[in-house]
Protein backbone atom coordinates (compact mmCIF):
# COMPACT_ATOMS: atom_id res chain seq x y z
CA UNK A 1 0.00 0.00 0.00
CA UNK A 2 1.55 2.84 -1.39
CA UNK A 3 1.85 6.51 -0.40
CA UNK A 4 -0.74 7.65 -3.07
CA UNK A 5 -3.34 4.75 -2.48
CA UNK A 6 -3.38 5.93 1.62
CA UNK A 7 -3.87 9.72 -0.16
CA UNK A 8 -6.70 8.36 -2.69
CA UNK A 9 -8.58 6.60 -0.01
CA UNK A 10 -9.00 9.73 2.16
CA UNK A 11 -11.99 11.74 1.28
CA UNK A 12 -13.46 15.03 2.77
CA UNK A 13 -14.73 14.00 5.81
CA UNK A 14 -11.26 12.68 6.67
CA UNK A 15 -11.94 9.08 7.59
CA UNK A 16 -10.27 6.58 5.76
CA UNK A 17 -11.56 3.56 3.86
CA UNK A 18 -10.29 1.51 6.83
CA UNK A 19 -11.04 3.62 9.62
CA UNK A 20 -14.70 2.85 8.43
CA UNK A 21 -14.28 -0.83 8.16
CA UNK A 22 -13.17 -0.76 12.15
CA UNK A 23 -15.67 1.08 13.26
CA UNK A 24 -17.85 -1.16 11.29
CA UNK A 25 -16.15 -3.94 12.86
CA UNK A 26 -16.91 -2.56 15.99
CA UNK A 27 -20.66 -2.77 15.23
CA UNK A 28 -21.02 0.61 14.15
CA UNK A 29 -23.21 -0.13 11.20
CA UNK A 30 -23.75 3.94 10.17
CA UNK A 31 -19.91 3.56 9.01
CA UNK A 32 -21.01 1.20 6.11
CA UNK A 33 -22.94 4.26 4.83
CA UNK A 34 -19.62 6.51 3.92
CA UNK A 35 -18.41 3.23 2.42
CA UNK A 36 -21.37 2.12 0.65
CA UNK A 37 -21.48 6.39 -0.74
CA UNK A 38 -18.06 6.01 -1.29
CA UNK A 39 -17.86 3.42 -3.44
CA UNK A 40 -21.64 3.17 -4.83
CA UNK A 41 -20.56 4.07 -8.18
CA UNK A 42 -17.38 2.55 -9.08
CA UNK A 43 -18.94 -1.02 -8.48
CA UNK A 44 -22.37 0.20 -10.40
CA UNK A 45 -20.05 0.88 -13.10
CA UNK A 46 -18.06 -1.86 -12.80
CA UNK A 47 -21.20 -4.64 -12.45
CA UNK A 48 -23.08 -2.81 -14.99
CA UNK A 49 -20.34 -3.19 -17.91
CA UNK A 50 -19.61 -6.46 -16.88
CA UNK A 51 -23.30 -7.17 -17.21
CA UNK A 52 -24.63 -4.65 -19.30
CA UNK A 53 -28.11 -4.69 -17.68
CA UNK A 54 -28.77 -1.59 -15.37
CA UNK A 55 -30.99 -3.27 -13.30
CA UNK A 56 -29.30 -6.60 -12.84
CA UNK A 57 -26.13 -4.18 -12.13
CA UNK A 58 -27.95 -2.08 -9.21
CA UNK A 59 -29.55 -5.64 -7.56
CA UNK A 60 -25.63 -7.28 -7.98
CA UNK A 61 -24.23 -4.13 -6.46
CA UNK A 62 -26.58 -3.94 -3.44
CA UNK A 63 -25.95 -7.99 -3.13
CA UNK A 64 -22.01 -6.94 -3.13
CA UNK A 65 -22.14 -4.14 -0.68
CA UNK A 66 -24.37 -6.71 1.87
CA UNK A 67 -21.69 -9.52 1.50
CA UNK A 68 -18.68 -7.04 1.94
CA UNK A 69 -21.12 -6.05 5.45
CA UNK A 70 -21.48 -9.14 6.39
CA UNK A 71 -17.82 -10.11 5.60
CA UNK A 72 -16.40 -7.30 7.40
CA UNK A 73 -15.25 -9.05 10.02
CA UNK A 74 -12.82 -11.02 7.90
CA UNK A 75 -11.59 -7.66 6.16
CA UNK A 76 -8.04 -7.59 7.69
CA UNK A 77 -6.85 -4.30 6.37
CA UNK A 78 -3.73 -6.19 4.42
CA UNK A 79 -5.46 -4.68 1.23
CA UNK A 80 -7.37 -1.40 0.05
CA UNK A 81 -11.16 -2.13 1.12
CA UNK A 82 -11.49 -0.83 -2.82
CA UNK A 83 -9.36 -3.77 -3.64
CA UNK A 84 -11.52 -6.02 -1.44
CA UNK A 85 -14.68 -4.88 -2.84
CA UNK A 86 -13.71 -5.22 -6.70
CA UNK A 87 -13.09 -8.63 -6.26
CA UNK A 88 -16.45 -9.30 -4.34
CA UNK A 89 -18.06 -7.80 -7.13
CA UNK A 90 -16.39 -9.00 -9.76
CA UNK A 91 -17.15 -12.33 -8.31
CA UNK A 92 -20.94 -11.63 -7.98
CA UNK A 93 -21.04 -10.02 -11.27
CA UNK A 94 -19.11 -13.37 -12.95
CA UNK A 95 -22.20 -15.46 -11.32
CA UNK A 96 -24.75 -13.60 -12.55
CA UNK A 97 -23.38 -13.36 -15.60
CA UNK A 98 -23.18 -17.08 -16.15
CA UNK A 99 -26.80 -17.14 -15.08
CA UNK A 100 -27.48 -14.68 -17.45
CA UNK A 101 -26.07 -16.33 -20.42
CA UNK A 102 -27.63 -18.87 -19.96
CA UNK A 103 -30.82 -17.36 -20.02
CA UNK A 104 -29.88 -15.05 -22.91
CA UNK A 105 -28.89 -17.98 -25.39
CA UNK A 106 -32.47 -19.25 -24.70
CA UNK A 107 -34.14 -16.29 -26.22
CA UNK A 108 -31.06 -15.09 -28.45
CA UNK A 109 -29.19 -17.49 -30.63
CA UNK A 110 -25.72 -16.23 -31.18
CA UNK A 111 -26.15 -16.65 -35.00
CA UNK A 112 -28.46 -14.27 -35.27
CA UNK A 113 -26.62 -11.99 -32.91
CA UNK A 114 -24.71 -10.12 -35.79
CA UNK A 115 -28.04 -9.72 -37.80
CA UNK A 116 -29.85 -8.57 -34.93
CA UNK A 117 -27.33 -5.68 -34.61
CA UNK A 118 -27.05 -4.75 -38.12
CA UNK A 119 -27.08 -1.22 -38.17
CA UNK A 120 -30.23 -0.12 -39.66
CA UNK A 121 -29.72 2.94 -41.89
CA UNK A 122 -29.97 6.31 -39.43
CA UNK A 123 -28.75 9.62 -38.22
CA UNK A 124 -24.71 9.16 -38.39
CA UNK A 125 -24.81 10.57 -35.25
CA UNK A 126 -26.74 8.35 -33.60
CA UNK A 127 -25.26 5.95 -35.00
CA UNK A 128 -21.64 7.61 -33.75
CA UNK A 129 -22.22 7.87 -30.39
CA UNK A 130 -25.32 5.32 -29.05
CA UNK A 131 -24.44 2.45 -31.59
CA UNK A 132 -20.43 2.33 -30.88
CA UNK A 133 -21.35 2.14 -26.74
CA UNK A 134 -23.77 -1.02 -27.36
CA UNK A 135 -21.45 -2.44 -29.83
CA UNK A 136 -18.57 -2.37 -26.96
CA UNK A 137 -21.14 -3.32 -24.68
CA UNK A 138 -21.99 -5.84 -26.63
CA UNK A 139 -18.47 -6.89 -27.21
CA UNK A 140 -17.66 -6.89 -23.22
CA UNK A 141 -20.39 -9.41 -22.97
CA UNK A 142 -19.10 -11.87 -24.98
CA UNK A 143 -15.47 -12.08 -23.23
CA UNK A 144 -14.53 -14.21 -20.97
CA UNK A 145 -15.89 -12.56 -17.28
CA UNK A 146 -12.67 -12.37 -16.41
CA UNK A 147 -11.48 -11.20 -19.64
CA UNK A 148 -13.74 -8.62 -19.43
CA UNK A 149 -13.24 -7.66 -15.34
CA UNK A 150 -9.46 -7.33 -16.06
CA UNK A 151 -10.31 -4.61 -19.22
CA UNK A 152 -12.85 -2.78 -17.09
CA UNK A 153 -10.52 -2.31 -14.20
CA UNK A 154 -7.75 -1.04 -16.11
CA UNK A 155 -9.04 0.89 -18.66
CA UNK A 156 -12.77 1.70 -17.27
CA UNK A 157 -11.66 2.53 -13.77
CA UNK A 158 -7.70 3.21 -14.30
CA UNK A 159 -6.88 0.59 -11.35
CA UNK A 160 -3.19 0.02 -11.47
CA UNK A 161 -1.67 -3.08 -12.32
CA UNK A 162 -0.78 -4.06 -8.79
CA UNK A 163 -3.97 -3.43 -7.25
CA UNK A 164 -5.81 -4.95 -9.98
CA UNK A 165 -3.41 -8.03 -9.43
CA UNK A 166 -4.73 -8.10 -5.89
CA UNK A 167 -8.09 -7.87 -6.66
CA UNK A 168 -8.00 -10.76 -8.99
CA UNK A 169 -5.20 -12.67 -6.68
CA UNK A 170 -2.89 -13.05 -9.64
CA UNK A 171 1.01 -12.14 -10.43
CA UNK A 172 1.60 -8.62 -12.12
CA UNK A 173 2.62 -10.54 -14.85
CA UNK A 174 -0.16 -12.38 -15.17
CA UNK A 175 -2.06 -9.18 -14.90
CA UNK A 176 -0.78 -7.45 -18.32
CA UNK A 177 -0.09 -10.85 -20.48
CA UNK A 178 -4.02 -11.32 -19.44
CA UNK A 179 -4.90 -7.76 -20.23
CA UNK A 180 -3.52 -7.78 -23.78
CA UNK A 181 -5.51 -11.19 -24.13
CA UNK A 182 -8.17 -9.89 -23.30
CA UNK A 183 -7.78 -6.26 -25.27
CA UNK A 184 -6.57 -8.69 -28.48
CA UNK A 185 -10.12 -10.45 -28.47
CA UNK A 186 -12.55 -7.22 -27.39
CA UNK A 187 -10.29 -5.89 -30.64
CA UNK A 188 -10.90 -8.53 -33.01
CA UNK A 189 -14.72 -8.42 -31.96
CA UNK A 190 -15.18 -4.61 -32.39
CA UNK A 191 -13.54 -4.16 -35.97
CA UNK A 192 -15.61 -6.98 -37.17
CA UNK A 193 -18.60 -4.31 -36.48
CA UNK A 194 -16.70 -1.91 -37.39
CA UNK A 195 -15.94 -3.22 -40.96
CA UNK A 196 -19.43 -4.38 -41.13
CA UNK A 197 -20.65 -1.00 -40.67
CA UNK A 198 -18.09 0.24 -43.03
CA UNK A 199 -19.29 -1.85 -45.71
CA UNK A 200 -22.67 -0.86 -44.95
CA UNK A 201 -21.84 3.09 -45.10
CA UNK B 1 12.11 -7.07 -33.84
CA UNK B 2 9.80 -9.06 -35.53
CA UNK B 3 6.15 -8.33 -35.85
CA UNK B 4 4.72 -10.94 -33.73
CA UNK B 5 7.27 -9.78 -30.96
CA UNK B 6 6.24 -5.70 -31.32
CA UNK B 7 2.67 -7.23 -31.46
CA UNK B 8 2.67 -9.10 -27.83
CA UNK B 9 4.44 -5.67 -26.68
CA UNK B 10 1.74 -3.18 -27.65
CA UNK B 11 -0.79 -3.04 -24.98
CA UNK B 12 2.19 -2.47 -22.71
CA UNK B 13 3.42 -0.22 -25.60
CA UNK B 14 0.74 2.08 -25.33
CA UNK B 15 0.21 2.22 -21.75
CA UNK B 16 4.06 3.36 -21.78
CA UNK B 17 4.68 0.77 -19.00
CA UNK B 18 7.32 -0.94 -21.31
CA UNK B 19 11.13 0.24 -20.06
CA UNK B 20 13.06 2.32 -22.44
CA UNK B 21 14.88 0.04 -24.00
CA UNK B 22 11.82 -2.01 -25.59
CA UNK B 23 9.73 1.35 -25.96
CA UNK B 24 12.41 2.74 -28.57
CA UNK B 25 12.22 -0.64 -30.22
CA UNK B 26 8.60 -1.17 -30.66
CA UNK B 27 8.63 2.69 -31.91
CA UNK B 28 11.23 2.23 -34.25
CA UNK B 29 9.83 -1.17 -35.74
CA UNK B 30 5.93 0.78 -36.02
CA UNK B 31 7.54 3.67 -38.08
CA UNK B 32 8.43 0.73 -40.36
CA UNK B 33 5.57 -1.32 -40.24
CA UNK B 34 2.10 -0.56 -41.40
CA UNK B 35 0.41 -3.27 -40.00
CA UNK B 36 1.83 -3.30 -36.85
CA UNK B 37 0.97 0.94 -36.85
CA UNK B 38 -2.48 -0.34 -37.50
CA UNK B 39 -2.76 -3.05 -35.13
CA UNK B 40 -1.60 -0.69 -32.85
CA UNK B 41 -4.48 2.35 -33.60
CA UNK B 42 -7.19 -1.01 -33.43
CA UNK B 43 -5.74 -1.16 -29.54
CA UNK B 44 -5.56 2.22 -29.06
CA UNK B 45 -9.10 2.30 -30.27
CA UNK B 46 -10.10 -0.51 -28.06
CA UNK B 47 -9.10 1.31 -24.98
CA UNK B 48 -10.09 4.44 -26.03
CA UNK B 49 -13.69 3.26 -26.52
CA UNK B 50 -13.47 1.25 -22.85
CA UNK B 51 -12.40 4.45 -21.40
CA UNK B 52 -14.97 6.69 -23.34
CA UNK B 53 -17.67 4.58 -21.80
CA UNK B 54 -19.29 7.10 -19.38
CA UNK B 55 -20.07 6.34 -16.11
CA UNK B 56 -23.72 6.28 -14.86
CA UNK B 57 -25.05 7.08 -11.69
CA UNK B 58 -26.24 4.05 -9.63
CA UNK B 59 -30.20 4.23 -8.90
CA UNK B 60 -31.08 6.97 -6.50
CA UNK B 61 -31.65 5.90 -3.36
CA UNK B 62 -29.03 3.06 -3.81
CA UNK B 63 -27.11 3.84 -0.42
CA UNK B 64 -30.41 3.92 1.15
CA UNK B 65 -31.47 0.93 -0.02
CA UNK B 66 -28.31 -0.98 1.02
CA UNK B 67 -28.26 0.83 4.30
CA UNK B 68 -31.75 -0.84 4.92
CA UNK B 69 -30.91 -3.82 4.32
CA UNK B 70 -27.97 -3.61 6.13
CA UNK B 71 -29.82 -2.47 9.35
CA UNK B 72 -32.16 -5.39 8.75
CA UNK B 73 -28.94 -7.88 9.46
CA UNK B 74 -27.67 -5.98 11.94
CA UNK B 75 -31.08 -6.32 14.49
CA UNK B 76 -31.50 -9.93 13.18
CA UNK B 77 -29.52 -11.62 15.72
CA UNK B 78 -27.93 -14.31 13.99
CA UNK B 79 -24.53 -16.19 15.52
CA UNK B 80 -22.64 -15.86 19.06
CA UNK B 81 -21.11 -12.49 17.19
CA UNK B 82 -24.37 -10.44 16.99
CA UNK B 83 -25.50 -11.67 20.34
CA UNK B 84 -22.45 -11.07 22.08
CA UNK B 85 -21.71 -7.63 20.40
CA UNK B 86 -22.47 -5.36 22.60
CA UNK B 87 -20.28 -6.86 25.52
CA UNK B 88 -17.17 -7.13 23.38
CA UNK B 89 -15.85 -4.72 25.39
CA UNK B 90 -17.34 -4.69 28.66
CA UNK B 91 -16.08 -8.61 29.66
CA UNK B 92 -13.08 -8.90 29.57
CA UNK B 93 -11.68 -12.55 28.39
CA UNK B 94 -10.15 -12.72 31.78
CA UNK B 95 -13.24 -12.24 33.86
CA UNK B 96 -15.33 -14.94 31.79
CA UNK B 97 -12.42 -17.17 32.19
CA UNK B 98 -12.91 -16.76 36.02
CA UNK B 99 -16.72 -16.89 36.01
CA UNK B 100 -16.27 -20.35 33.86
CA UNK B 101 -13.86 -21.41 36.44
CA UNK B 102 -15.76 -20.75 39.49
CA UNK B 103 -19.34 -22.34 37.44
CA UNK B 104 -16.73 -25.66 36.83
CA UNK B 105 -15.53 -25.91 40.51
CA UNK B 106 -18.95 -25.47 42.58
CA UNK B 107 -20.14 -28.24 40.11
CA UNK B 108 -17.55 -30.27 40.59
CA UNK B 109 -17.43 -29.55 44.54
CA UNK B 110 -21.70 -30.39 44.81
CA UNK B 111 -20.74 -33.76 42.10
CA UNK B 112 -18.15 -35.19 44.94
CA UNK B 113 -20.20 -34.04 47.84
CA UNK B 114 -22.80 -36.15 46.38
CA UNK B 115 -21.04 -39.22 46.12
CA UNK B 116 -19.33 -39.14 49.50
CA UNK B 117 -22.84 -38.44 50.70
CA UNK B 118 -24.00 -41.63 48.64
CA UNK B 119 -22.42 -44.34 49.35
CA UNK B 120 -24.44 -46.30 47.51
CA UNK B 121 -24.27 -44.46 44.78
CA UNK B 122 -24.01 -46.13 41.09
CA UNK B 123 -22.21 -43.01 40.28
CA UNK B 124 -18.38 -44.59 40.51
CA UNK B 125 -17.85 -48.38 39.37
CA UNK B 126 -17.15 -50.09 42.42
CA UNK B 127 -13.58 -50.23 41.10
CA UNK B 128 -12.09 -51.11 44.28
CA UNK B 129 -12.93 -54.59 45.44
CA UNK B 130 -15.88 -54.07 47.67
CA UNK B 131 -18.62 -56.68 46.23
CA UNK B 132 -18.32 -59.99 48.19
CA UNK B 133 -18.56 -63.30 45.66
CA UNK B 134 -20.94 -65.71 45.72
CA UNK B 135 -20.80 -68.15 48.38
CA UNK B 136 -19.56 -71.27 46.36
CA UNK B 137 -17.44 -69.19 44.74
CA UNK B 138 -15.96 -67.60 47.59
CA UNK B 139 -15.55 -71.68 48.76
CA UNK B 140 -14.32 -72.90 45.57
CA UNK B 141 -11.49 -70.02 45.52
CA UNK B 142 -10.35 -69.61 49.18
CA UNK B 143 -11.45 -73.54 50.49
CA UNK B 144 -7.40 -74.27 50.19
CA UNK B 145 -6.35 -70.80 50.73
CA UNK B 146 -4.01 -69.88 53.21
CA UNK B 147 -6.65 -67.83 54.79
CA UNK B 148 -5.83 -67.20 58.62
CA UNK B 149 -7.96 -67.25 61.40
CA UNK B 150 -8.19 -63.65 62.50
CA UNK B 151 -9.87 -64.57 65.64
CA UNK B 152 -6.70 -66.32 66.52
CA UNK B 153 -4.25 -63.48 65.96
CA UNK B 154 -6.88 -61.20 67.23
CA UNK B 155 -5.64 -59.18 69.96
CA UNK B 156 -8.89 -57.94 71.34
CA UNK B 157 -10.44 -61.58 72.48
CA UNK B 158 -13.48 -61.83 70.16
CA UNK B 159 -15.67 -64.53 68.83
CA UNK B 160 -15.19 -65.59 65.26
CA UNK B 161 -18.00 -64.08 64.04
CA UNK B 162 -17.27 -60.84 65.51
CA UNK B 163 -13.90 -60.68 64.20
CA UNK B 164 -15.49 -61.16 60.35
CA UNK B 165 -15.13 -58.12 58.79
CA UNK B 166 -17.82 -57.89 56.73
CA UNK B 167 -19.97 -55.31 58.35
CA UNK B 168 -20.00 -52.93 56.04
CA UNK B 169 -18.73 -49.26 56.91
CA UNK B 170 -22.15 -47.88 56.83
CA UNK B 171 -24.01 -50.77 58.41
CA UNK B 172 -21.12 -50.44 61.24
CA UNK B 173 -21.87 -47.11 61.45
CA UNK B 174 -25.34 -47.43 61.79
CA UNK B 175 -25.04 -50.55 63.85
CA UNK B 176 -23.32 -48.31 66.34
CA UNK B 177 -25.19 -45.95 66.34
CA UNK B 178 -27.82 -48.09 67.61
CA UNK B 179 -25.64 -47.40 70.96
CA UNK B 180 -26.12 -51.13 73.27
CA UNK B 181 -27.72 -53.21 70.95
CA UNK B 182 -24.81 -52.38 68.25
CA UNK B 183 -22.67 -55.24 69.14
CA UNK B 184 -25.54 -58.14 68.73
CA UNK B 185 -26.86 -56.28 65.20
CA UNK B 186 -23.27 -57.05 64.23
CA UNK B 187 -22.99 -60.13 65.31
CA UNK B 188 -26.79 -61.19 63.78
CA UNK B 189 -25.49 -59.09 60.20
CA UNK B 190 -22.33 -61.07 60.17
CA UNK B 191 -23.94 -64.48 58.17
CA UNK B 192 -26.04 -62.83 55.91
CA UNK B 193 -25.08 -64.13 52.17
CA UNK B 194 -24.63 -60.77 51.32
CA UNK B 195 -21.40 -60.23 53.36
CA UNK B 196 -20.44 -63.90 53.38
CA UNK B 197 -17.27 -63.19 53.68
CA UNK B 198 -14.45 -66.42 53.04
CA UNK B 199 -12.54 -65.82 56.15
CA UNK B 200 -15.20 -67.32 57.65
CA UNK B 201 -15.00 -70.51 55.79
CA UNK B 202 -11.57 -70.09 56.07
CA UNK B 203 -11.45 -69.78 59.51
CA UNK B 204 -12.88 -73.29 60.02
CA UNK B 205 -11.12 -74.82 57.36
CA UNK B 206 -7.29 -73.21 57.29
CA UNK B 207 -7.08 -72.10 61.02
CA UNK B 208 -3.19 -71.05 60.20
CA UNK B 209 -3.22 -67.42 61.23
CA UNK B 210 -0.92 -65.68 59.19
CA UNK B 211 -1.09 -62.58 60.62
CA UNK B 212 -3.05 -60.31 62.80
CA UNK B 213 -5.80 -58.39 62.08
CA UNK B 214 -5.33 -54.88 62.18
CA UNK B 215 -7.06 -53.74 65.62
CA UNK B 216 -8.81 -50.83 63.91
CA UNK B 217 -12.75 -50.19 63.53
CA UNK B 218 -13.68 -48.65 60.33
CA UNK B 219 -15.78 -46.06 60.96
CA UNK B 220 -16.67 -44.52 57.53
CA UNK B 221 -16.08 -44.77 53.96
CA UNK B 222 -15.59 -42.65 51.15
CA UNK B 223 -16.65 -42.57 47.79
CA UNK B 224 -19.60 -43.96 46.49
CA UNK B 225 -20.04 -48.16 45.58
CA UNK B 226 -18.15 -49.03 48.21
CA UNK B 227 -20.96 -50.48 50.35
CA UNK B 228 -19.19 -53.58 51.67
CA UNK B 229 -15.80 -52.06 51.45
CA UNK B 230 -15.39 -53.44 55.03
CA UNK B 231 -14.93 -56.55 53.36
CA UNK B 232 -12.48 -55.62 50.71
CA UNK B 233 -10.26 -54.15 52.35
CA UNK B 234 -9.53 -55.68 55.93
CA UNK B 235 -8.18 -52.86 57.89
CA UNK B 236 -10.35 -52.81 61.10
CA UNK B 237 -12.48 -55.68 61.53
CA UNK B 238 -14.82 -54.03 64.22
CA UNK B 239 -12.76 -54.87 67.72
CA UNK B 240 -15.31 -56.45 70.20
CA UNK B 241 -17.15 -53.73 72.39
CA UNK B 242 -14.80 -51.06 71.12
CA UNK B 243 -17.27 -49.59 69.34
CA UNK B 244 -18.28 -46.80 70.77
CA UNK B 245 -21.41 -45.84 69.66
CA UNK B 246 -22.94 -42.71 68.37
CA UNK B 247 -18.88 -41.84 68.51
CA UNK B 248 -18.49 -40.84 65.26
CA UNK B 249 -20.55 -39.25 62.56
CA UNK B 250 -22.54 -41.19 60.06
CA UNK B 251 -20.24 -41.28 56.68
CA UNK B 252 -23.06 -39.14 54.79
CA UNK B 253 -21.91 -36.66 57.63
CA UNK B 254 -18.41 -36.68 56.30
CA UNK B 255 -18.72 -34.06 53.61
CA UNK B 256 -15.65 -31.86 53.24
CA UNK B 257 -17.25 -29.24 55.53
CA UNK B 258 -17.94 -31.70 58.40
CA UNK B 259 -14.91 -33.67 57.75
CA UNK B 260 -13.16 -34.27 61.21
CA UNK B 261 -9.91 -33.91 61.41
CA UNK B 262 -8.06 -37.13 61.28
CA UNK B 263 -5.22 -37.70 63.98
CA UNK B 264 -2.72 -39.68 60.97
CA UNK B 265 -3.81 -39.97 57.46
CA UNK B 266 -1.98 -42.32 55.19
CA UNK B 267 -2.35 -42.30 51.04
CA UNK B 268 -2.22 -46.28 50.30
CA UNK B 269 -1.84 -47.66 46.93
CA UNK B 270 -3.50 -51.38 46.32
CA UNK B 271 -1.13 -53.78 45.30
CA UNK B 272 -1.45 -54.88 41.91
CA UNK B 273 -0.99 -58.87 42.38
CA UNK B 274 -4.66 -58.34 45.05
CA UNK B 275 -6.34 -57.58 42.00
CA UNK B 276 -7.72 -60.09 39.66
CA UNK B 277 -10.55 -60.27 37.44
CA UNK B 278 -13.77 -62.13 37.64
CA UNK B 279 -12.35 -64.44 34.56
CA UNK B 280 -9.08 -64.41 36.21
CA UNK B 281 -9.80 -66.26 39.67
CA UNK B 282 -7.96 -69.27 39.05
CA UNK B 283 -4.88 -67.64 37.29
CA UNK B 284 -5.02 -65.29 40.62
CA UNK B 285 -5.81 -67.97 42.23
CA UNK B 286 -2.71 -70.72 41.19
CA UNK B 287 -0.34 -67.13 41.79
CA UNK B 288 -1.74 -66.24 45.41
CA UNK B 289 -1.00 -69.68 46.59
CA UNK B 290 2.55 -69.83 45.23
CA UNK B 291 3.00 -66.76 46.43
CA UNK B 292 1.78 -67.73 49.46
CA UNK B 293 0.84 -64.37 49.55
CA UNK B 294 -0.03 -62.80 53.08
CA UNK B 295 -2.62 -60.58 51.46
CA UNK B 296 -6.27 -61.30 52.59
CA UNK B 297 -7.69 -62.30 49.62
CA UNK B 298 -10.89 -60.27 50.22
CA UNK B 299 -8.87 -57.20 49.20
CA UNK B 300 -8.00 -58.83 45.59
CA UNK B 301 -11.85 -59.37 45.38
CA UNK B 302 -13.59 -58.38 42.44
CA UNK B 303 -16.90 -56.92 41.70
CA UNK B 304 -18.63 -59.47 39.49
CA UNK B 305 -20.72 -56.75 38.61
CA UNK B 306 -17.56 -54.60 37.06
CA UNK B 307 -15.23 -57.60 35.52
CA UNK B 308 -13.70 -54.47 33.65
CA UNK B 309 -12.57 -52.37 36.44
CA UNK B 310 -9.22 -53.54 36.73
CA UNK B 311 -9.24 -51.47 33.74
CA UNK B 312 -10.91 -48.61 34.48
CA UNK B 313 -10.26 -45.17 36.06
CA UNK B 314 -6.83 -46.14 38.61
CA UNK B 315 -7.05 -42.56 40.43
CA UNK B 316 -10.32 -43.47 41.68
CA UNK B 317 -9.78 -43.14 45.74
CA UNK B 318 -11.59 -44.34 48.19
CA UNK B 319 -11.11 -42.70 51.49
CA UNK B 320 -11.69 -45.14 55.26
CA UNK B 321 -11.79 -43.73 58.58
CA UNK B 322 -10.54 -45.61 61.44
CA UNK B 323 -10.80 -45.35 65.11
CA UNK B 324 -7.69 -47.00 66.48
CA UNK B 325 -6.69 -47.11 69.94
CA UNK B 326 -3.34 -45.12 70.90
CA UNK B 327 -1.94 -48.01 72.12
CA UNK B 328 -2.40 -50.30 68.79
CA UNK B 329 -1.37 -47.66 66.23
CA UNK B 330 1.72 -48.88 65.72
CA UNK B 331 0.17 -52.42 65.15
CA UNK B 332 -2.94 -50.74 62.77
CA UNK B 333 -0.12 -49.12 61.00
CA UNK B 334 1.97 -52.34 60.36
CA UNK B 335 -1.18 -53.86 59.23
CA UNK B 336 -1.71 -51.22 56.43
CA UNK B 337 1.54 -51.49 55.46
CA UNK B 338 1.03 -55.00 54.55
CA UNK B 339 -1.99 -54.61 53.34
CA UNK B 340 -1.62 -51.92 50.48
CA UNK B 341 1.65 -50.05 50.05
CA UNK B 342 1.66 -47.01 51.85
CA UNK B 343 2.65 -43.80 49.51
CA UNK B 344 2.78 -41.35 52.41
CA UNK B 345 1.85 -40.38 55.64
CA UNK B 346 0.90 -37.75 58.10
CA UNK B 347 1.64 -39.96 61.31
CA UNK B 348 0.45 -38.77 64.64
CA UNK B 349 3.06 -37.02 66.88
CA UNK B 350 4.50 -38.67 69.61
CA UNK B 351 3.16 -36.54 71.94
CA UNK B 352 -0.30 -36.34 70.87
CA UNK B 353 -0.28 -39.97 70.68
CA UNK B 354 0.86 -40.09 74.22
CA UNK B 355 -1.55 -37.65 74.73
CA UNK B 356 -4.45 -39.87 73.73
CA UNK B 357 -3.11 -42.75 74.82
CA UNK B 358 -3.64 -41.35 78.46
CA UNK B 359 -6.98 -40.02 77.86
CA UNK B 360 -8.06 -43.40 76.55
CA UNK B 361 -9.05 -41.95 73.21
CA UNK B 362 -9.11 -43.43 69.96
CA UNK B 363 -7.14 -42.28 67.48
CA UNK B 364 -8.96 -41.41 63.80
CA UNK B 365 -6.68 -42.54 61.10
CA UNK B 366 -7.89 -41.23 57.70
CA UNK B 367 -6.77 -43.96 54.98
CA UNK B 368 -6.74 -42.92 51.40
CA UNK B 369 -6.93 -45.71 49.21
CA UNK B 370 -5.89 -44.85 45.30
CA UNK B 371 -5.94 -48.21 42.87
CA UNK B 372 -3.10 -49.83 41.06
CA UNK B 373 -1.32 -47.99 38.90
CA UNK B 374 -2.71 -48.66 35.34
CA UNK B 375 0.50 -50.01 33.73
CA UNK B 376 -0.20 -53.49 33.13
Amino acid sequence: MNRSNLTKEMVADGISDAECVRRVQRGEADAFEILVRRHEKTIFNLVYRMLGDAEEAAEVSQEVFLSAFRAAGQFRGDANFSTWLYRIAINHASTRRKTLNSRQRKVVPIESADSLHDPEPGPLEILEKQEIREKVQFALNQLEPDDAAVILLRDLQDVSYSEVAQVLEIPVGTVKSRLHRARQALKSRLQSYFSAERKAV
Amino acid sequence: MTCAEVQLLLSEYIEKSLDAIRMKAVEIHLLACPDCRAETEGFMDCIRQISELPLLDPPIGFTQRVMAHVREIESRPSGWRRILAPFRIGVPIQATALVLVAVVAVFLYQKESQIRGNPASPAIPSILPSQPLSDDRSDDHFAGKPEQSRAAAEPAPASPKQSSPTASAIQSAEVRKKTAAGTEQVKTKTPSPSNAEPSSAGDVKNPVSRRGPIPAQEVATGMGGLQSSGDSFRVGPPIGGSARPGFFLPERFLSPIAEPSADAEFIVRRRETQRHDQDGIARSEAARQSAESDIAPAIAKQSPASPSSSSSPVNLREIRWFSVPADQYDQFRKDLASEASIDSEKTIAPSEREFAQKSNRELLIKVIIVSPPAER
